[in-house]
């Protein structure tokens, strides 16, 4: 009777014992999981992030091409890009009255475009082996906003170059679909310099990261870069 | 027709508050192009291209040599800098190659950081009548 009781005590606690192996083992696995999934989830945002920071495109076709003189390029501006829900200017509209906050494209946005498109210009004369950075916003106006629904179009001028840099002169208009017309947007001028030559002297990574991957595919539809050559 | 030095003088003044957006009243024949004008590394390209523009004519363009008004990456070159001074050969091609400077105490004390103190406002009015011819 006794020896009964004791394998049956054993057995309960051996159980017990088994079940509570059981559930830890459970709660690992669900606790390794949840953090598999979160962190795959941190290295995704990353991975987003990383490509996101590649896709700094703010020219979307290149429709224009003088070889050492000119390069227009256009942009299409969509209710769908994140910084128009971030940036707000009143919009006239056709009935005379005024909406005091509407999305409009930032003018530091609309910048970099002309920085795009002056630099590629400013790249291809030397098939784009020179790293050719922004140096110098020699001077910026502007007197339209641009709204979602628009196009931007960018044309550049390259006015002088050596082997150090070379400064361009750009004209910047919209078209309104509503207006039916081409409107003025502003005028930048801009300096550029050679990485390579610059006076301190200073050596930098031999790979250009200027033209890098980001570009390739807009160079490439333009017709000033042969597809699947590196560089 | 030649341009007079008061043309030169004032041609220049454009160019500099054009390129360095400082006042006009700053710009006088002593000032600094670093130092009181606050001139950056891209600004002396920025200075290049608008002389060459100003001064240019149809007939007659205005070209400028790189490291004829400004001595680009003269200062790099080890055997005309030793521990941070600009050795005899330094100063030497300094004469040679950049005659609108004036070197003045510079020579008794040729630290290479104060080489870009040499460009003043005069230096450069000097260099556009020298060219000129």
């Amino acid at each position: 009777m006794l020896v009964g009781l004791l394998v049956l005590v054993g057995l309960l606690v051996l159980v017990g014992l088994l079940v509570l192996v059981g559930l830890l083992v459970l709660v690992g696995l669900l606790v390794l999981v949840g953090l598999l999934v979160l962190g795959g989830r941190v290295v995704l945002g990353w991975l987003w992030c990383y490509n996101a920071r590649m896709r700094w495109m703010w020219i979307d076709k290149v429709v224009t091409f003088e070889p050492r003189k000119r390069l227009v390029a256009v942009k299409c501006v969509s209710l769908a890009e994140e910084h128009l829900h971030q940036h707000f200017g009143p919009q006239v509209l056709a009935s005379g009255g005024v909406l005091p906050a509407c999305p409009v494209m930032p003018s530091s946005l609309i910048l970099e475009g002309m920085a795009q498109t002056a630099g590629i210009l400013v790249g291809s004369v030397h098939d784009f082996r020179e790293k050719v950075v922004l140096a110098k916003v020699v001077s910026a106006t502007f007197e339209r906003d641009v709204q979602p629904g628009e196009v931007i179009r960018y044309d550049a001028t390259l006015e002088r170059m050596d082997d150090m840099g070379a400064s361009t002169v750009g004209v910047v208009e919209r078209f309104s679909f509503v207006d039916g017309a081409w409107a003025p947007v502003g005028r930048i001028e801009l300096m550029f310099s050679h990485l390579d030559q610059n006076r301190a002297g200073t050596e930098f990574p031999e790979e250009n990261f200027v033209f890098g991957e980001n570009f390739r595919t807009l160079l490439e539809g333009a017709g000033l870069r042969k597809a699947g050559v590196g560089g | 027709m030649a341009k007079s030095r008061a043309e030169i003088e004032a041609d220049v003044k454009d160019v500099l508050v054009d390129a360095l957006g400082v006042d006009e009243d700053d710009v006088v024949p002593t000032a600094t192009l670093k130092g009181d004008l606050g001139a950056e590394s891209i600004d002396y390209l920025d200075i290049v291209f608008r002389l060459e523009k100003k001064f240019s004519t149809p007939e007659k363009p205005f070209k400028i040599a790189q490291g004829e008004l400004f001595p680009e990456n003269l200062m790099t070159d080890p055997s005309l800098v030793e521990n941070g001074k600009v050795t005899a050969k330094g100063i030497a091609l300094l004469k040679e190659k950049v005659p609108h400077v004036s070197l003045g105490d510079f020579e008794s004390d040729p630290q290479v950081t104060k080489l870009s103190g040499l460009f003043t406002v005069k230096s450069l009015c000097d260099f556009v009548e020298r060219k000129l011819g």
